[in-house]
């Protein structure tokens, strides 16, 4: 390891040689309106070629340019392209707002990306969503959803029917990292996955990487959507919101210290309940369902150096049936950091996370309470080194202390019913990562780095080990004692060639490791499906990712066309014994199986960006296999995350600036499940009989959505507008599941699928208004 | 009910209000064909003899319920204490036993001959668990209507793992099903369980039968419940037989407690 380790860092001063000394400009860009620092906005000296760069996480630039006259220009799509003449004669630290482009240009679509940057990064396999373009996508009862949006790109599938979950590239609905504010989000779904916890108000940015992540993220195996919440306008106070068929939204932003600091708050609750009431039915009358969620966030800067953020989100679900039983659950983060410029070319961030997702199920038939929850607390660094215009480096490292409080059972009437106390889990996991990005000529770019992570079980807690299926040992583990330790390398590396200005090759590899695994038996994903850490018995999944990739823009980037294929090999995955019990159970680890697994796909992705008619069309060949010891006789199987072909195709029409209309179809193989082969009678009942594992297919899925947008006024200070939406427009019935009937008496057999949605129509009206400023004087 | 009744009810309640929308139909869909399996129903218990050994075949899922009695196999139950059956033939796929009397604590062996292969299989009988009394009471159901319900109420032995099985027979009628148990959650404490009948009225006699079961026929009838209930199990799957090598069916020997009553 010590080799590797020293191989990179001689790469790192090898090409640092290569830099000659120059002078560094350094700053923000932000929105001259809302004063929103803007991510990946491009910053580059105009008259001399390969030199330029692109905006952080947090807007932060900094460029090494040669001494003298020059003119710096900075261009984001949807802004004004900003100029500046500079003469540098010293380091310096300059801010840039950037003024929204004007009404006309704002009718053409907004993308939140320089308009060749998929072309020229080297990043591979990664997506930046546009979230002003998700408002107008249709979506099931009208509710904007970041997670079901990216479901309409290539590489990525809907786990279920209006489900949120999603499974990347033949992988599982837990080897996704879906990060708010750096904090991991567990259950990132609402209502059983019909709604996804994030708030579309309170986001400002977010990106899938698709497996070639950055040595910067890691910890799972498919994915990592990286969410970054809205610092709030720093310039004026804005209440903005809308009234939902399920939902209402509030969001209130502004100014603490006028162009020092900001806030926002964002909520939402769902009133489904509230139609319950009116049901005639007294079950359902004395039911509850509903969920709720608040986004907030506040940044204060302190001198031109260093800056503060907290953000938290919390929200719940709360589902109960009469007053028999209830299930309650949510998710809270909470991050704060700290950025501070050490140099005009070293920007840092410290941030300390909280997480936890937790759930408790009251039966109050039997006094029962059933109570999980899953915490981490983090501590993070990250350091950009702006080495010159051509190398930046990037490393820091991760420290996470976990907890998983299995689904105890808490009797509360104990001379009935005893508890079961499960033993509560500890883990410890740290991550160091380096990595460089490096420009040559202005034609290549090449991203490598490393990350290094090591996974230690730790007590107080009590841990099994099973030498053989008859026999179970445990072994105790004290505070601050460890038990298995796990080291994982995990090598990451990306290269594009531009062969032509607007055409390159890209090229990836990367490895990643998952130390937390979600144990769900069930084809839908349920809050109370559970967690379990890396320990003695599950080793560290792991996956190796190699990608490339063909990207050309053409028609002054109006259109971009990519194409991109992909191999994974996957390691320690996780299944489960026939009859698995997985709930409640303390030596649950022996009713898992490892196997392996492979997947490979081809992704072909055609985007018309500008225009007043935009749009794209996405589709994805891929297939998803496992190999289990104890399945299938040990030969590759399909797995629940095969769907074989993908096909989305998304439209956009402005027809005038304030009417805009949208449509969404979306076709897919049925995924790979297993039906009865044939049917025996034992017992006095007829039972079906199953073969080989998920050899069967649902029947293909396809559904067509479509939206309207109608702009009812636009002021600087008010503004309003009207959504109106159809889900599953031609009232397909696609099979949620299946289910098989032999009837006994009758002697006839059949199959039967139940179906979610018909039609769904849905209308939202959404409004913003901005606390006019006195001394604007506004007639 | 099955093993986690209440987290079962709940995910099954939570699903079915989500879902209020969603409604079903009966669609063409082609199954894969599959030979004939062999399925062997074998029971033993205290109570005296004879016991039945029902021999059958599995037939294609759409194919009607014609299911065959297999004819000429050679079956043999014998026990630990050294009394060999060798069983009788009463009618296409219905065997019975001579002599051999179930003793609780012995283990017994299965041998089926048929076809030209041998199926073998033991079991060991748990102890009986003697029922406390069977109550009927009247049940609001969850849409409000009155339902007769009756129960069986028993005290598990403290300090040990105990499996059940109920069984009710209405009017001689058995019910069918798994309707199994464990002890997990109430270790030594009184207990009270629905009998399975399909729904009693007034002058209908209702046997309880209460089965002490070994772990392994527990687990047999648990792994079809969890392959086979709602919630959609993500990989279903017929359970691990009980048979070396694997035939369809289980052998279970087992002790019963029984009450009747008459219902009021």
């Amino acid at each position: 390891m010590k080799k590797i380790f020293g191989t990179v860092v001689s790469a790192f001063f090898f090409l640092a040689s290569l830099a000659q000394s120059k002078y560094t400009v350094s700053g923000i860009v932000k929105d001259d309106k809302t004063g929103e620092e803007l991510i990946g906005a491009s910053v580059y000296l105009k008259d001399t070629t390969g030199i330029g760069t692109v905006t952080n996480s947090y807007g932060f630039f900094s460029l090494s340019i040669p001494a003298g006259k020059k003119i710096l220009a900075v261009r984001y799509v949807g802004y004004n392209d900003y100029t500046l003449g500079i003469d540098t004669l010293a380091n310096q630290s300059i801010n840039i707002s950037l003024t929204p482009a004007s009404k006309e240009l704002k009718a053409i679509e907004i993308t939140a990306k320089k308009g060749d940057d998929n072309i020229k990064s080297a990043e591979v396999s990664a997506i930046k969503l546009d979230i002003k373009q998700l408002e107008k996508i249709p979506v099931l009862f009208g509710e904007k959803d970041l997670l079901k949006t990216i479901q309409l790109l290539p590489g990525v599938q809907p786990a279920a029917e209006g489900n949120s979950g999603f499974y990347v590239r033949g992988g599982s609905n837990d080897q996704n990292l879906i990060l708010l504010d750096e904090a991991p989000v567990y259950n990132a779904s609402h209502l059983l996955g019909f709604f996804s916890t994030f708030n579309n108000d309170a986001i400002k940015d977010a990106t899938l990487y698709k497996g070639n992540m950055p040595a910067e993220f890691g910890g799972r195996l498919s994915s990592v959507l990286d969410v970054k919440m809205k610092e709030g306008n720093s310039k004026d106070y804005v209440i903005s919101g809308g009234i939902g068929l399920i939902a209402s939204r509030l969001n209130i932003e502004g100014p603490i210290v006028k162009d020092k600091g900001s806030f926002i708050i964002s909520g939402r609750r769902t009133y489904a309940d509230v139609f319950l009431k009116l049901s005639k039915n007294e079950a359902l009358r004395k039911s509850q369902l509903f969920f709720y969620d608040l986004n907030a966030k506040a940044n204060y800067r302190i001198g031109q150096r260093d800056r503060i953020f907290i953000s938290g989100y919390f929200g719940q679900d709360k589902f109960g049936f009469r007053d028999r039983f209830s299930i309650t659950y949510g998710n809270t983060t909470a991050t704060t950091r700290w950025n501070h410029v050490f140099s005009d070319k070293l920007f840092s961030n410290t941030s300390f996370i909280y997480n936890d997702f937790n759930y408790t199920v009251a039966i109050n038939q039997v006094s029962i309470d059933v109570k999980s929850v899953v915490r981490d607390f983090s501590l993070k660094e990250d350091l950009d080194f702006y080495l010159n215009a051509n190398n930046k480096f990037k490393f820091g490292f991760l420290t996470t202390f976990h907890t998983i409080v299995p689904g105890q059972i808490v009797s509360k009437d104990t001379a009935r019913l005893n508890s079961i106390l499960l033993t509560k889990n500890y883990g410890w996991e740290n991550a160091v990562y380096a990595q460089h990005e490096v420009s040559i000529k202005n034609k290549v770019v090449i991203n490598y780095g490393i990350r290094f992570s090591i996974f230690s079980q730790t007590g107080p807690s009590k841990y099994y080990k099973f030498p053989d299926p008859e026999v179970t040992d445990t072994f105790d583990l004290k505070l601050g004692q460890f038990g298995k330790t796990y080291f994982n390398a995990e090598p990451r590396f990306s290269i594009s060639y531009n062969f032509f200005p607007k055409m390159s090759f890209k090229l990836a590899y990367s490895r990643n490791a998952q130390n937390l695994h979600l144990l769900s038996n069930t084809t839908t994903s349920f809050p109370t499906d559970r967690w379990v850490m890396t320990s003695n018995n599950v080793k560290p999944e792991i996956s190796d990712q190699v990608s490339g990739g063909y990207f050309v823009n053409f028609h002054k980037d109006m259109f971009e066309l990519s194409v991109e294929g992909y191999f994974k090999w996957l390691q320690n995955q996780i299944d489960y014994k026939n009859g698995a019990t997985l709930r409640a159970n303390e030596t649950v680890e022996n009713q898992l199986l490892f196997g392996i697994g492979r997947t490979y796909g081809a992704e072909f992705f055609f985007k018309k960006a500008t225009g007043k008619f935009t749009g794209w069309v996405s589709y994805t060949y891929s297939r998803s296999e496992r190999k289990f010891a104890n399945i299938n006789n040990n030969t590759w199987y399909p797995s629940r995350f095969d769907r074989t072909h993908n096909l989305s195709v998304v439209l956009m029409y402005d027809i005038t600036p304030r009417i805009n209309v949208s449509a969404t179809w979306v076709y897919y193989t049925g995924l790979a499940t297993t039906f009865p082969i044939g049917k025996y009678f034992l017992n006095g009942e007829i039972l079906p009989y199953y073969g080989l594992r998920n050899q069967d297919r649902f029947p293909d899925y396809h559904r067509l959505d479509i939206g309207a947008t109608f702009v009812l006024k636009k002021r600087s200070w008010w503004e309003h507008d009207l959504n109106v939406s159809v889900y599953n427009l031609y009232a397909r019935k696609n099979a949620y599941s299946i289910d098989f009937t032999a009837d006994i008496n009758s002697g006839t057999a059949y199959a039967e699928k139940t179906y979610l949605f018909r039609i769904v129509p849905s209308i939202t009206y959404n409004f913003k208004f901005t606390v006019p400023q006195v001394k604007k004087k506004v007639k | 009910m099955k093993k986690y009744p209440f987290i079962r009810l709940l995910l099954a309640g939570l699903t079915s209000i989500i879902v209020a929308t969603s409604c079903t139909e009966k669609i063409d869909l082609k199954l894969n064909n599959s030979e004939p399996q062999l399925v062997i129903e074998a029971n033993v218990s205290n109570k005296p003899g004879p016991y039945t050994v029902i021999l059958s075949k599995s037939r294609l899922y759409y194919e009607n319920n014609a299911f065959a009695g297999i004819s000429g196999a050679q079956i043999i139950l014998s026990d630990n204490a050294g009394n060999i059956d060798t069983l009788t033939e009463i009618a296409a796929g219905f065997y019975q036993t001579n002599f051999i009397q179930g003793t609780i604590g012995r283990t017994y062996q299965l041998e089926v001959s048929s076809e030209g292969t041998t199926y073998r299989a033991s079991c060991t009988m748990p102890a009986a668990v003697s029922i406390d009394s069977v109550v009927v009471r009247e049940e609001t159901g969850f849409n409000g209507e009155l339902d007769k319900d009756a129960r069986v109420y028993f005290t598990d032995p403290a300090g040990i793992e105990n499996f059940y099985r109920i069984i009710g027979y209405k009017n001689e009628v058995p019910s069918s099903g798994a309707n199994i148990h464990r002890d997990r959650l109430w270790d030594g404490k009184q207990r009270n369980y629905g009998v399975p009948s399909g729904g009693i009225e007034t002058g209908d006699t209702l046997i309880a039968n209460l089965l002490s079961i070994d772990a392994r026929v527990y687990q047999f009838f648990n792994e079809f419940n969890e392959s086979s209930g709602f919630a959609q199990p993500a990989a279903p799957a017929t359970p691990n037989s009980m048979y070396t090598p694997g035939a369809l069916g289980y052998f279970s020997a087992h002790a019963i407690s029984a009450d009747t009553i008459l219902i009021p």
